[in-house]
């Protein structure tokens, strides 16, 4: 039984694998015009969220030197 | 010395990422500027006073950034690290204080440009203020909890084969006819305050039946978490249930433009 105390226990995605992927629905949300060459489509698939998990790996990595770094100069 | 041409040329850009108010209620004075790094990852992010609001701003370079934005919104690479930029900036002011998010991608030509603009939708923007203060932006996700037919995955000849299969895939979807789906998303927009489509990005995810994103009041965040936990408890083995948030208001601020 969850108690008031516990946090509710929805599925847990990889919290890496997929904050990009809800950073970009959340932040382009709002209006945003996504280029036309941006959304891709090819024989009725959206490439963005294929080209995204290709991607994903190298802005994540990326990003997290970057905060490292950022760390690090104000120690 | 004084050339004119010159003096426009040096002119540094300003991005907006959101619009706070001044003062706190309680009169402590508000922060001045984020340990999070400009959207050009090196200028640092500052409150500039507007009047009765505060503009979240950096500066960014005319020709390699404001003028190359169109361009770059077209690599994904590029948004996808900018965008994250952009979302560190206005988390951190939201964690802080109400901010209006402004779109990705505002940029005024200098502070003349940004102070005049603001000034005139003033009144709008004390709108949304009352709607978004104490109010958290969650996207909610729902996939179907069957695993996927093997045959989709291996019997593909070609690339363009494989994109058919896929399209066949995603084309399976309930588009919202399941009356299951109808109930849940009645069951959350009764405790949110607004709801909004979503998932422009993330649209093709494999097994995603149904996405929404919502605006919950911080005073109902224990009935919205009820609503979750009741419909993940139904729904075990069926369907999964995917929260993510909060959120700054991204999607329920687009009438303060």
């Amino acid at each position: 039984m969850p108690t008031d105390s516990e946090p509710i226990t929805l599925s847990e995605p990889g919290e890496d694998e997929i904050s990009l992927l809800e950073i970009l629905d959340h932040v382009l949300n709002a209006g945003v015009v996504i280029h036309g060459s941006l959304v891709i489509s090819l024989a009725g698939v959206d490439l963005v969220y294929v080209g995204l998990n290709v991607i994903l790996t190298s802005v994540e990595t990326a990003l997290r030197n970057l905060n490292a770094e950022e760390k690090r100069r104000l120690k | 010395m004084a050339n004119p041409t010159r003096k426009v040329n040096t002119e540094k850009a300003l991005y907006l990422y959101g619009i706070s108010f001044a003062a706190k209620k309680n009169g402590s004075k508000a922060p001045q500027k984020t340990s999070s790094v400009g959207i050009d990852g090196v200028s640092a992010v500052s409150a500039l006073a507007c009047g009765d609001f505060l503009c979240w701003v950096s500066h960014v370079d005319q020709a390699s950034f404001a003028q190359a934005l169109e361009r770059n919104m077209e690599n994904l690479e590029w948004l996808a690290l900018h965008s994250v930029r952009h979302q560190q900036v206005v988390g951190e002011v939201a964690a802080q204080m109400p901010i209006v998010p402004a779109r990705f991608g505002t940029i005024f030509s200098g502070e003349t440009a940004l102070l005049e603009n603001v000034a005139g939708r003033s009144k709008a923007l004390a709108k949304v203020f009352d709607r978004i203060a104490n109010a958290d932006e969650w996207g909610v996700k729902v996939f179907a909890e069957k695993a996927a037919s093997p045959a989709a995955q291996t019997s593909a000849r070609s690339g363009k084969e494989y994109l058919q299969q896929k399209a066949a895939q995603i084309k399976q979807r309930p588009e919202r006819a399941d009356p299951e789906l109808e109930k849940f998303a009645a069951a959350l927009e009764k405790v949110a305050s607004a709801s909004a489509p979503s998932g422009k990005v993330s649209g093709a995810q494999p097994s995603l039946v149904w996405q929404a994103t919502f605006l919950v009041p911080r005073s109902r965040q224990k009935q919205w978490e009820k609503v979750l936990s009741e419909f993940v408890e139904q729904w075990n083995g069926l369907r999964r249930i995917e929260l993510n948030g909060p959120w700054p208001p991204y999607s329920f601020v687009s009438d303060a433009d």
